[in-house]
């Protein structure tokens, strides 16, 4: 038996030394230019989905949508919210009726 | 022959500089052991109008550096006793000029800044006492005389040396005629109150800048003006207008002493309304509102030119 054989049976599993990283592939190995072709094959087929369902929207005809009603308002949690939900706005600067500045008293 | 070896003496001769070693050597060690700090010069002082880094304003309001100034105050009624009480701690010299009486019911529901031991006083001596005990270095200078009483040219002299002028009288003609005779000197203040205290006001001139006292309540003559005889009020709404009023004149006063802008407030909206309940121009509550005014075309008295 040779050296290696034995090692192989001798050895219980969990001695095995731990998996070395595979070398990279080389890039101009087939399995690589494969996998490129296979990624721009699903690319494209993607692509022609989206400009399907672009030609479809572009094309349809505009339909009447009833205006969706609003949804109650839930009770605010802020001041600021609780502004808003009053819809407080400044008051507008009013003039001074000059005519009531006449009647006196020092 | 060097010059420096030579002295010129008073007859015109030449005498022969011999120097002295021994006092040279003297000096020099005398000159070593009483040095002398380094003199540094003082930075030169900066121009009063000049807004520096310390951001000089009315806000920045020094009520010492007014101590001195003279004011003039026509009418110590309600709104002019709490006036000059507001005013008192700036050390002014103020003229008041008013002919009332201090009377019971002036003293009770703090309507007046008179207290019920001054009855019967001339309320101008009633207020000198208090203002004087109360702000050592306030003088008030007394009149007790009806401003009917002072002519034209008496009031004039009175105002030219005044950094402000406040008219707190409630008689229409004097307060036209006064308001009319101060236009073109000096700054005018007009704080009064209305109906049940419940709003005032203050209209502010600026002689021949801003509009008249007549064009920023649109009057033409005295009955425009209504007097209201012992008008129920709260002495709080009144004294509210006339501290509002006194911080005004402090302004205007430092403005004029110090050479600082006016920046508390708009000096070009001189006419303030203060509601001390809700009213229309403050809904929610007590509120100042100020409004800019505008000089009539022809007005005579802020000489604007005919439309």
């Amino acid at each position: 038996m040779r050296p290696e054989e034995m090692t192989v049976t001798v050895w219980p599993r969990r001695f095995e030394p731990p998996p070395v990283n595979p070398p990279l592939a080389n890039p101009a190995s087939p399995t690589v230019i494969q996998g490129f072709v296979q990624v721009m094959a699903s690319l494209s087929q993607q692509m022609a989905a989206l400009s399907k369902k672009v030609d479809a929207l572009a094309t349809r005809t505009p339909q009447v949508v009833a205006p969706a009603q609003p949804e109650p308002k839930s009770p605010p949690e802020t001041a600021a919210q609780a502004d808003e939900a009053l819809e407080l706005k400044p008051a507008p600067r009013r003039r001074l009726d000059r005519s009531k500045l006449l009647d006196i008293f020092d | 022959m060097r010059s420096s070896d030579w002295i010129k003496m008073p007859d015109g001769r030449l005498v022969r500089h011999r120097p002295d070693r021994l006092a040279a050597f003297l000096a020099d060690q005398a000159a070593s052991v009483y040095r002398r700090a380094p003199i540094v010069l003082a930075p030169p002082p900066r121009s009063a109008s000049a807004r520096d880094e310390r951001g000089y304003s009315t806000e920045s309001l020094d009520i010492r550096s007014l101590a001195g100034g003279q004011l003039t105050v026509f009418g110590a009624g309600s709104v002019g006793s709490h006036l000059l009480s507001a005013l008192g701690p700036a050390g002014f010299k103020i003229n008041v000029i008013d002919d009332g009486t201090v009377k019971p019911r002036h003293t009770q529901g703090g309507r007046t800044a008179y207290d019920p031991t001054q009855v019967g006083l001339k309320k101008v001596l009633a207020l000198k006492q208090k203002v004087e005990r109360d702000h050592p270095g306030t003088i008030l200078g007394a009149y007790p005389y009806h401003t009917s009483e002072i002519p034209d040219n008496q009031l004039e002299i009175m105002v030219r040396g005044s950094l402000a002028v406040l008219l707190a009288i409630d008689d229409p003609e004097e307060i036209l005629r006064i308001a009319d005779l101060v236009y073109p000197i000096t700054e005018l203040v007009q704080p009064a109150m209305h109906a049940r205290g419940a709003t005032g006001h203050i209209v502010i001139c600026f002689p021949l800048v801003t509009p008249c006292l007549r064009c920023s309540l649109n009057i033409n003559e005295a009955a425009d003006i209504h007097r209201l005889d012992s008008e129920p009020a709260a002495g709080l709404n009144i004294a509210a207008v006339a501290q509002q009023a006194a911080r005004v004149v402090l302004d205007i006063a430092y403005s004029k002493i110090a050479g600082q802008p006016i920046t508390r407030w708009d000096p070009t909206k001189n006419l303030i309304f203060i509601a001390n309940s809700k009213h229309e121009t403050s809904p929610d509550g007590p509120g100042i509102h100020s409004e800019s005014s505008r000089k009539r075309p022809g007005c005579p008295v802020c000489n604007s030119p005919a439309a």
